[in-house]
C-alpha cells in the first residue's frame, strides 16, 4: 500500500496559528485532522477547526505541547497515521522523530537522523565545511580552556562571537571584542548554556559587521530528489529575534540566488534530507555568504515563499511525508513578484515590547488584493500569558517590492484589533522608514535605529490628534453608557444579552 | 452633559449634546461635531470632519481604555451625577491580591507591608521575559500580605502582596 492511501489522518502537535495553517493543509487534501491543546487553549481556533481535539494537560508547555508522551498516547487513541511538529515545540526534537517512528508513525519532517546532524552546531558546521559550504571563520571545536579561546581568537581577527553549540534563535551568544572579554564571557556563556541546553559545549567564529541573515529554503523527497526554493531575507531582526521577512532578499542577484541554492542543496544532500527545510546564511557586504544553520522543520516565514512560488509548503510537507516523488524539477520553481511577512505580536512597543496578553474584544482583518493573514485568533479569544505571543503573520504580495511595501503598509491601517496591544505601530514606522525601503538594512538595524524611536508616524495624524480622537470617543461612549435607559420589559421577558444589544444599537442610531 | 475627563495628566472639562446620531462634543469649550456611524459593545466608528476614525473603547475601573489606529491611550472620566466604571468595584472594597501575570523575578518592591497607597500607584517591579513590569495597586488601600523581596523569583499567579481595606 502506498504511503498516500496509508495516511488518512494527521495529528498536530502544536498550537496558534501553525496549527491552524496546517489544519487547513490536511482538509484540502482530504486528511482527517487532530488538534491537541492544553488547558489555556481550550478555546483556540485550531481546536475549533480541527475535526477532531484532544486534551493534553495543563497550560505550561512543558506540560502539555512539550509532553511527548501525552502527545502520542493521543496519536494512538485517535488512530492517527501521521505527526506535524509545525514550527517550535517539538518540531526539532530528535528523540520524538524517532518515537514517532516507533509507533508506527509517519513523522512530517526530516528523519531523526538528519534532525540530530543539523541539530549540534559544531556537528553541521564540519558536515557544511565537508559539503564545501562556506563557513564564517572560525574554530569547529569545542573550545577546553580560556587561554585557548584568546589564542583562536587572535587568530582570526576580533571581533569574535562564542556560542554555544547547543543554542539557537538568539539565545545563548555573545561578542567579545578583546582578550578580556573573551575571558570574561566563556565561563558565563558556558554556565547559561548549561543552564539553558543541558550542554556547555561552547565554540567561537569570526564576528561579521553589520551582516544580512538570508536563507535558502529546501524541499526533498524520501527518494533523494531536492530543490530549492529561492531566498528569504530575515535581516529585520529585534534582540536576534525575525520581526518581519521578505522573499526575495533585496540584494539577491540570479548568479548569488543559484550559487547559494547550490550550496545548500549540497549541505541537504550530505544529510540525506528530506521534506521542508532552510539553510540559513549570512551574508556580508560584498555578498559573500557563510553557512549559520539548518532548521530541519517548516520556518514561521515559510509564506512569503509561498507567495513567490505559488507553492503551499505544508501540502508539500504532507504530500512527501505520505511518500510521493518530488513532482517538480528545479527549472519549475519560478519567482513572481515581492512577499513581505509581519510577525504581529501581542505586546507593547511602547513599553519595551513587554507582552500584553488580554481578551481580543474586536476584530477587523485586513483583506483585499495582496494580503494574506495566518492567524490563530478570533474576536473574543484571550490571548494568554503561557506561549509565544504571535497572534497573527500579516503577508503582502505585489509586483515589486515597493508596492509590497505599500500594500503591507495599506493593510496595517486596516487591522483593528480591540483589547490587547499590538506592535503594528512599530510596523507602520518600519516600513514608512527609508532605509528600509530601500532596502539598505542588516540584522542590526532594527536594534541600531529603531531602539527608542517615536512611533508617531510621519505624515499621519500625531499623537497629540489621536488623542484628541481618544478623548472625543470616550466622551461620546460615556454619554451612551450613561443615557442608556433601563430596561423595562416584563418579567417574563428579561431582557436577553441580544435583545440589550440590539437596544444599544438602537441608542446608538 | 457635562463631566470631566483626563488623559495622562491633562484634564479636560467635556461637554457632549446629542441629535440622534450627531454629537457636539466641547472640550474646554472648543466645539468638535461628531457623527456616529456605528455603535456596539466596544466598538464605535465616528466621523469627525468626514475623516473616518474606527475606535474601539473598553471600559476600565474610572473610564475607558481606547485604541484609535492601534495607538493606546487611557481616558479617566471623572462624572459625580453617573455612576462611573469601577465605583462598584472600589465601593465593594474587599482585598484584591496582586499576582504575578508570567513567572519572573522580583527586581524592586516599592511599598512596605502596612502602606497605604492610592488606586493605580507603583507596588512592585517584575522582570518577566527580560522586561520589567510595575505591577499597580488595583484599588486605593491598605498592603498587607507582603511575601515578597527584590531578587525573589515568582511563578505566574503567585499572589505577591494584597491590597486592602
Amino acid at each position: 500500500m502506498t504511503g498516500r492511501a496509508r495516511m488518512k489522518k494527521v495529528l498536530i502537535a502544536n498550537r496558534g496559528e501553525i496549527a491552524v495553517r496546517i489544519i487547513r493543509a490536511c482538509r484540502e487534501m482530504g486528511l482527517r485532522s487532530v488538534a491537541v491543546f492544553s488547558e489555556a487553549d481550550r478555546a483556540a481556533l485550531h481546536v475549533r477547526l480541527a475535526d477532531e481535539a484532544y486534551f493534553i494537560g495543563p497550560s505550561p508547555a512543558a506540560q502539555s505541547y512539550l509532553n511527548q508522551q501525552a502527545i502520542l498516547d493521543v496519536a494512538a487513541r485517535a488512530h492517527a497515521d501521521a505527526v506535524a511538529p509545525g514550527y517550535g515545540f517539538l518540531a526539532e526534537n530528535e528523540a520524538f522523530a524517532q518515537a514517532c517512528a516507533d509507533q508506527g508513525l509517519l513523522f512530517v519532517g526530516p528523519t531523526p537522523r538528519a534532525i540530530r546532524a543539523m541539530g549540534d552546531k559544531i556537528g553541521s558546521r564540519n558536515l557544511a565545511a565537508a559539503a564545501g559550504v562556506p563557513l564564517v571563520p572560525g574554530l569547529r571545536e569545542r573550545l577546553e580552556s580560556a587561554e585557548e579561546a584568546v589564542r583562536r581568537a587572535e587568530e582570526i581577527g576580533f571581533p569574535v562571537m562564542l556560542k554555544a553549540s547547543a543554542g539557537g534563535g538568539g539565545k545563548g551568544l555573545r561578542i567579545a571584542q578583546t582578550p578580556a572579554e573573551v575571558r570574561e564571557l566563556l565561563p558565563l556563556i558556558r554556565s547559561e548554556a548549561l543552564a539553558s541546553f543541558g550542554d556547555d559545549t561552547v565554540y567561537l567564529e569570526k564576528y561579521l559587521r553589520h551582516p544580512r541573515h538570508v536563507e535558502i529554503q529546501v524541499l526533498g523527497d524520501r527518494y533523494g530528489n531536492l530543490i530549492h526554493l529561492g531566498d528569504r531575507e530575515c535581516s529585520l531582526q529585534r534582540r536576534h529575534q525575525k520581526v518581519a521577512e521578505e522573499a526575495p532578499s533585496p540584494i539577491m542577484t540570479p548568479d548569488l540566488r543559484e550559487r547559494m541554492g547550490e550550496a545548500a542543496l549540497r549541505l541537504a544532500r550530505a544529510v540525506g534530507y528530506a521534506n521542508a527545510g532552510t539553510v540559513e546564511f549570512l551574508v556580508d557586504a560584498d555578498r559573500n555568504f557563510y553557512f549559520l544553520e539548518m532548521n530541519t522543520r517548516l520556518q514561521v516565514e515559510h509564506p512569503v515563499t509561498e507567495m513567490v512560488t505559488g507553492l503551499d509548503l505544508v501540502l508539500a510537507q504532507l504530500r512527501i511525508t505520505a511518500g510521493e516523488p518530488l513532482w517538480l524539477r528545479q527549472e519549475d520553481v519560478t519567482l513572481t513578484g515581492h512577499a513581505i511577512e509581519c510577525r504581529i505580536y501581542a505586546e507593547d512597543p511602547d513599553n519595551g515590547f513587554v507582552p500584553c496578553p488580554g481578551r481580543i474584544v474586536s476584530l477587523h482583518e485586513p483583506s483585499g488584493p495582496g494580503i494574506r493573514n495566518d492567524n490563530g485568533m478570533y474576536e473574543g479569544l484571550e490571548i494568554s500569558i503561557f506561549y509565544d505571543p504571535l497572534i497573527s503573520k500579516l503577508v503582502a504580495h505585489a509586483p515589486t517590492r515597493t508596492h509590497a511595501i505599500d500594500r503591507m503598509l495599506r493593510a496595517l491601517k486596516e487591522f483593528k484589533i480591540g483589547g490587547i496591544k499590538t506592535n503594528i505601530p512599530y510596523f507602520m514606522r518600519i516600513f514608512a522608514d527609508a532605509d528600509y525601503r530601500s532596502g539598505a538594512y542588516d540584522t542590526s538595524f532594527l536594534d541600531r535605529t529603531f531602539a527608542d524611536v517615536d512611533l508617531a508616524l510621519p505624515g499621519e495624524e500625531t499623537m497629540e490628534e489621536l488623542e484628541r480622537i481618544a478623548l472625543l470617543a470616550a466622551a461620546v461612549r460615556h454619554h451612551l453608557e450613561s443615557t442608556q435607559t433601563p430596561c423595562a420589559c416584563p418579567e417574563a421577558q428579561r431582557c436577553s444579552p441580544w435583545r440589550l444589544a440590539g437596544r444599544r444599537r438602537l441608542a446608538a442610531w | 452633559m457635562k463631566f470631566q475627563a483626563r488623559i495622562r495628566d491633562h484634564l479636560y472639562t467635556v461637554e457632549v449634546n446629542r441629535d440622534r446620531q450627531r454629537f457636539t462634543v466641547l472640550i474646554d469649550g472648543a466645539p468638535h461635531e461628531l457623527d456616529l456611524v456605528f455603535s456596539d459593545a466596544s466598538h464605535d466608528v465616528v466621523l469627525l470632519n468626514n475623516a473616518c476614525y474606527d475606535v474601539v473603547s473598553v471600559a476600565q475601573p474610572g473610564g475607558y481604555h481606547v485604541n484609535v489606529f492601534n495607538r493606546f491611550f487611557d481616558v479617566e472620566v471623572l462624572d459625580p451625577r453617573t455612576r462611573v466604571h469601577g465605583e462598584v468595584e472600589s465601593a465593594a472594597g474587599g482585598d484584591r491580591p496582586v499576582k504575578a501575570a508570567m513567572p519572573g523575578r522580583i527586581v524592586k518592591v516599592l511599598v512596605a507591608d502596612g502602606q497605604t497607597v492610592a488606586a493605580g500607584a507603583g507596588l512592585v517591579v517584575l522582570e518577566a521575559m527580560k522586561m520589567q513590569n510595575e505591577l499597580r495597586a488595583p484599588r486605593a488601600g491598605r498592603v498587607r500580605q507582603l511575601a515578597v523581596c527584590a531578587g525573589q523569583t515568582v511563578e505566574a499567579g503567585q499572589t505577591l502582596l494584597v491590597v486592602g481595606d
